[in-house]
C-alpha cells in the first residue's frame, strides 16, 4: 500500500483544518504512523521531509522523541537539505538529558573541519544551543581553528558558540583569551558584536580576564564615539541610530570594565556625556541606548555632573507616554534614590504623577518611590498625595500604602497633632490592613501628647461614632474614650466643639461590645474602657455594672474573666476602684526588647527562665517607706493599711503607683495575643502581717515560685500569691501555697547593689467561685520584669 | 529594552522576507523561519542584526530549491556565494 507521503505544507494545512482537539490529535495520530513506518523503512531521500512535519507536530506539544535516532542519520548524510533539517531537530528534540547526543559530535567534527561554511555554520549553530560538556572540551580546538578564518560568516558563530563553552567549561577560557583583543579590529559589525559578548563573559567568569581587557578601554571607547558621531551606515541604523546594538553592548561591556574602578571610569565620562546627548530619543532604539547609558553611569564611578545627566534623562523617560520606558525609569530611580537623594527629589511631582497610573506594576513601583522621597520638607504635601492615593487604589497595595505612610509619618512628623491625624485618617480608611503594632502604636502616641489628649478623644468619638467596623479604629478609639472619658465630656475644647452625653457614651461603648463585627480583642479593648468610664463620668455606675455583670457569663473565655474580675472591683473592691483605673502613665517605649521578651516567656512555658539583663522595667514598689530615696522610686512608698495595690492590667493599662506618673508599674506586652487582665498584687512588707484580706485566688506554677522568692526576697519585696480559700483548691495548689507562705515573713535586708534583671513568667489561673474552671486548660502567662534599681538604700 | 528592540528588528526581517509578514506565513514556513532565527539569535546571544547578510543565505537557497538542484552541486554553489558577504 503506497500512501502519498505528504508535504510539509499540506501536513499544516490539514491541522489547521481540524476543527476540534479530537478531530486534530487524529490527524496528527495518523501521520505520526506514517512517519514512524517511514523511519523503519522509507525512502531515503524523503526523510527530511518526514522529520520536518514531525518538528512541526513537535511545536505543536505532541510526542516526538521517536525521531532522534532519525536526527543522527540525517546529519550523517551528505545532502545540504538533510543536514539542514537533521541539526534543526537536533537542537529541538536532543539536550543533554539524553545520550543520544554524544553521537552527534563525531558528525559536529566531521563537519566543522570539512570547510564547507554553511554546513559549518549548522554545525556551529547546534553545538552552541545544545553542545554539553563533553562536546564542548572535546571540539575547543577545532572552534578555535574556526576563529581565526577569514570567513566572517563562520567567524561569528564560531565566537559565540566559544560563549557557550566558556559557560559549560570554565577552563577553556584560557584557549579563547587571545583571539579576542585581534577580533576587536574588526570592522564587520557582527563580528564586534558577538567579539563583545565572548569579552563579556570572559570577563564576568575570571577577574583575571577583567584586568587583561581593562586595557583595552581606550579602544571601546574609540568604536563608540565612532558610532555615535559618523553619520549612520544604511546597513546598520534602526530608525536613525546607527547600529543600536552593537552601540548598546559596547556600553554593557564599558559598565562591567568600568565597575569599581576609577582609571576606566575616567576614560570613559567624556563619551558617555557625548553618547547620553547625542543620541535622538524619538524613537524607541534611541531610548535604548540612552538607558543603557543611564545604568553604567549608575554603576561606574563617574562624575557628579554626569550623575544629575543620569538621573534627568530618567525624569525624561517618566513623561514618555510609552509605559514600558515609564517602568524601566521608575525601577532605575528606585536604585538611585538611595545614593542621589536630592537630585531624583526634584523629579518628585512626576513620580506622584505616576502614582495615578492604571497599570498594576507601575503604580506599585511609584508607590516604593514615593514612600523614598519623603522627608521632612515635603511630608506633609507627599502624606496628602499618598493618602489620597489610599483611597483609591487596588487592595493589594493598600497594605504597603498604610505601612508606608505611618512609617514616613512617624519618622517626619512635623507636629504630634498632624501625626494623630494622619493616623486616624489612615485608620478610618484603610483600618483592616493595616499590621497589628499599628494600634499599640497610636495609644502610646496618643498616651505621649498631653495637651492633645482632649482633642485626640474627641476625634476618635466622633470616628467611631460613625463607623464601628473598622478594627484597629474601634480599639484606639474605644482604648482612648476610657482613658479620657473626662476629657470628652468636658465640652470645652476650642478646636473640636462636641457636646457629649455620658450616657451617649455608655452607648457606644455597648454598641461596640454587641456587635458582630468587632473582634474578642475588641470587645476586651471596650470592657476595659467601660470599667475605667466607671471612675470619669459622674453618676451613678448602675449601667456600668449591668453591663459588667452581663458579660460575667460570656462565652469567650476572655471576656468572661475580665468581666468577673471587674465585678469583684465592684462588688468587695470598690475603695480601690478609683486609684486602679486611674489614667496610665506614658509607657515606655519598650518596642521590640518587649516582644522578644514576651517570645521568649511564651516559650518557656513551665519552666522558669531567670534571665538577667532584662532591662525593660517594672519596679516592684519598693518598700523602703522613707523619702530618702532616689526620684526613680515611687514615693507612694506609705504603707497603707491596706498594702497598695499594684494591679498589673494588660496593655493598654497599667497603673501608676497612686499618683505618680512615672514609669512604673508598666507591664507592657505584646498588643494583640496576650490581651487579659491579670490581677497581682504587690505587698508592702513588713511591718504588715502577710495576711491579705483579700480573696481575689491566683495561683501561681509552683517553679515560679521558687525562683522568684529567692531573688526577690532579698529585695522585700515579693509579689503575694493568694490562693483560693480552703475547700475550693486544686490539687495542684496545696504545695504552692504552703511554699509561699513559708517565705512570707521577711527580715530587713539589705538590697543588692546593682540593678538585677530578672524575667519571670508563671501560668496563672484564675478560679472564682462561681465559675468552673479546668485547672489546666486555660493558662495564661506573662512575664514580669523586673529591675532592682541599684541605688537603693539598705535599710 | 534593547531586547525590546531586537524583537522589532526580527519582525522586520521576517518582514523583508516574507513581504508583509503575517501568522500563518510563519505556521507555513516553518523550517524557513527557523533558518532566519538561527542566522539571528545562537544561544541567546545575537549575532547579527543587518538585515541583508541574514537574508542572503535564505535567498541562495530559495533560488536552488527552485531550480531543483540537490546534492553537493548545491553545496559548492553555496560557498561561491558566501564568500562573497
Amino acid at each position: 500500500m503506497v500512501v502519498p507521503l505528504l508535504k510539509l505544507q499540506d501536513l499544516i494545512q490539514e491541522i489547521r483544518g481540524a476543527k476540534t482537539q479530537a478531530q486534530e490529535r487524529e490527524v496528527i495520530q495518523k501521520e505520526c504512523a506514517h512517519i514512524r513506518a517511514s523511519f523503519r523503512d522509507g525512502d531515503p531521500l524523503q526523510r527530511h521531509r518526514q522529520l520536518a512535519k514531525l518538528l512541526y507536530v513537535h511545536m505543536l506539544g505532541y510526542p516526538a522523541h521517536f525521531g532522534q535516532m532519525e536526527c543522527l542519520k540525517l546529519i550523517a548524510s551528505p545532502r545540504f537539505t538533510d543536514k539542514r533539517v537533521g541539526y534543526l531537530g537536533a537542537m529541538l528534540l536532543l539536550d543533554e538529558r539524553h545520550d543520544a547526543h554524544l553521537l552527534i559530535t563525531n558528525s559536529i567534527k566531521n563537519d566543522l573541519s570539512q570547510g564547507i561554511q554553511p554546513v559549518q555554520g549548522l554545525a556551529l549553530c547546534t553545538l552552541s544551543t545544545m553542545g554539553s560538556a563533553e562536546m564542548c572540551r572535546d571540539l575547543a580546538t577545532e572552534v578555535e581553528k574556526l576563529l581565526l578564518q577569514p570567513s566572517t560568516y563562520v567567524r561569528k558563530k564560531a565566537i559565540l558558540t566559544a560563549v557557550h563553552m566558556i559557560r559549560k567549561v570554565p577552563e577553556l577560557s584560557d584557549i579563547f583569551l587571545p583571539p579576542c583583543a585581534k577580533l576587536l579590529h574588526e570592522r564587520h559589525h557582527g563580528v564586534l558584536l558577538c567579539t563583545i559578548t565572548l569579552i563579556m563573559e570572559l570577563c564576568e567568569r575570571s577577574p583575571a580576564a577583567l584586568r587583561h581587557f581593562r586595557k583595552m578601554v581606550p579602544q571601546l571607547v574609540q568604536i563608540l564615539r565612532m558610532l555615535v558621531t559618523t553619520g549612520c551606515s544604511t546597513e546598520h541604523s534602526v530608525s536613525g541610530v546607527s547600529d543600536p546594538f552593537l552601540q548598546v553592548q559596547i556600553l554593557r561591556l564599558l559598565r562591567i570594565l568600568g565597575r569599581n574602578h576609577e582609571e576606566s571610569s575616567e576614560t570613559m565620562n567624556d563619551l558617555l556625556a557625548q553618547v547620553a546627548t547625542n543620541t535622538d530619543t524619538s524613537r524607541n532604539a534611541g531610548n535604548a541606548v540612552l538607558f543603557e547609558t543611564v545604568l553604567t553611569i549608575m554603576d561606574i564611578h563617574s562624575a557628579a555632573g554626569l550623575r544629575v545627566l543620569a538621573v534627568n534623562i530618567l525624569g525624561r523617560f517618566l513623561l514618555n507616554s510609552d509605559k514600558n520606558i515609564r517602568y524601566v525609569a521608575l525601577m532605575s530611580l528606585l536604585r538611585l534614590v538611595q545614593s542621589d537623594h536630592s537630585a531624583v527629589q526634584r523629579h518628585r511631582p512626576t513620580v506622584v504623577e505616576c502614582l495615578r497610573e492604571t497599570d498594576a506594576s507601575l503604580s506599585r513601583r511609584a508607590l516604593e518611590l514615593s514612600l523614598a522621597l519623603v522627608n521632612s520638607s515635603n511630608v506633609r504635601a507627599m502624606i496628602q498625595e499618598l493618602q489620597a492615593f489610599l483611597e483609591s487604589c487596588p487592595f493589594d497595595l493598600r497594605a504597603d500604602c498604610a505601612s508606608g505612610i505611618l512609617l514616613a509619618a512617624e519618622r517626619f512628623a512635623p507636629t504630634k497633632r498632624w501625626h494623630i491625624d494622619t493616623i486616624l485618617h489612615v485608620l478610618t480608611m484603610a483600618g483592616t490592613h493595616l499590621r497589628d503594632d499599628a494600634v499599640a502604636n497610636l495609644t502610646q502616641l496618643i498616651g505621649g501628647a498631653q495637651e492633645l489628649h482632649a482633642y485626640s478623644v474627641r476625634r476618635l468619638y466622633s470616628a467611631l461614632a460613625g463607623d464601628i467596623s473598622q478594627q484597629p479604629l474601634v480599639q484606639v478609639a474605644a482604648w482612648c474614650i476610657g482613658e479620657y472619658g473626662d476629657l470628652l465630656l468636658e465640652g470645652n475644647c476650642e478646636v473640636e466643639p462636641l457636646q457629649v452625653e455620658g450616657e451617649e457614651v455608655l452607648a457606644l461603648l455597648e454598641k461596640v461590645l454587641q456587635s458582630q463585627m468587632s473582634l474578642p480583642t475588641t470587645r476586651g479593648y471596650a470592657l476595659t474602657a467601660l470599667m475605667k468610664l466607671s471612675t470619669r463620668l459622674p453618676g451613678d455606675n448602675y449601667r456600668i455594672r449591668q453591663v459588667v455583670s452581663i458579660y460575667g457569663s460570656c462565652m469567650d473565655v476572655e471576656l468572661q474573666q475580665r468581666a468577673v474580675e471587674y465585678n469583684t472591683l465592684f462588688r468587695k473592691y470598690d475603695h480601690m476602684r478609683a486609684a486602679i483605673l486611674e489614667k496610665m502613665p506614658l509607657v515606655e517605649q519598650g518596642g521590640p526588647q518587649v516582644d522578644e521578651e514576651a517570645k521568649e516567656s511564651k516559650e518557656a512555658a513551665a519552666s522558669v527562665p531567670t534571665e538577667p539583663q532584662a532591662s525593660k522595667l517594672l519596679d516592684l514598689l519598693d518598700l523602703l517607706d522613707d523619702t530618702s530615696e532616689d526620684a526613680q522610686h515611687p514615693p507612694a512608698l506609705n504603707p497603707s493599711p491596706e498594702g497598695t495595690l499594684v494591679h498589673l492590667l494588660d496593655l493598654p493599662c497599667a497603673p501608676p503607683p497612686l499618683g505618680k506618673p512615672q514609669e512604673k508599674g508598666v507591664l507592657e506586652k505584646e498588643g494583640e495575643n496576650v490581651l487579659f487582665l491579670l490581677l497581682c498584687r504587690v505587698r508592702l512588707i513588713c511591718p504588715f502581717p502577710p495576711v491579705c484580706p483579700y480573696s481575689m485566688p491566683i495561683l501561681v506554677g509552683k517553679g515560679f515560685i521558687q525562683s522568684c522568692h529567692s531573688l526577690l526576697a532579698p529585695f522585700r519585696v515579693f509579689p503575694l500569691f493568694q490562693t483560693s480559700s480552703p475547700g475550693q483548691q486544686g490539687p495542684a495548689s496545696s504545695p504552692i501555697s504552703s511554699h509561699i507562705s513559708s517565705h512570707f515573713p521577711i527580715g530587713p535586708q539589705t538590697l543588692p547593689p546593682q540593678a538585677l534583671g530578672i524575667s519571670c513568667s508563671f501560668y496563672t489561673k484564675c478560679s472564682f467561685p462561681g465559675t468552673s474552671s479546668d485547672w489546666l486548660s486555660r493558662g495564661r502567662h506573662f512575664s514580669l520584669k523586673c529591675q532592682m534599681p541599684s541605688h537603693t538604700t539598705p535599710i | 529594552m534593547a531586547i525590546y528592540e531586537f524583537i522589532h528588528n526580527f519582525v522586520e526581517v521576517l518582514d523583508e522576507y516574507f513581504s508583509r509578514v503575517s501568522e500563518l506565513d510563519i505556521m507555513f514556513n516553518l523550517d524557513k523561519v527557523h533558518i532566519i532565527l538561527d542566522e539571528m539569535v545562537l544561544n541567546g546571544c545575537i549575532v547579527e542584526t543587518n538585515r541583508a547578510r541574514i537574508l542572503a543565505p535564505l535567498q541562495i537557497l530559495d533560488k536552488m530549491s527552485e531550480s531543483c538542484i540537490e546534492g553537493s552541486a548545491k553545496q559548492h554553489r553555496f560557498i561561491g556565494n558566501v564568500n562573497t558577504l
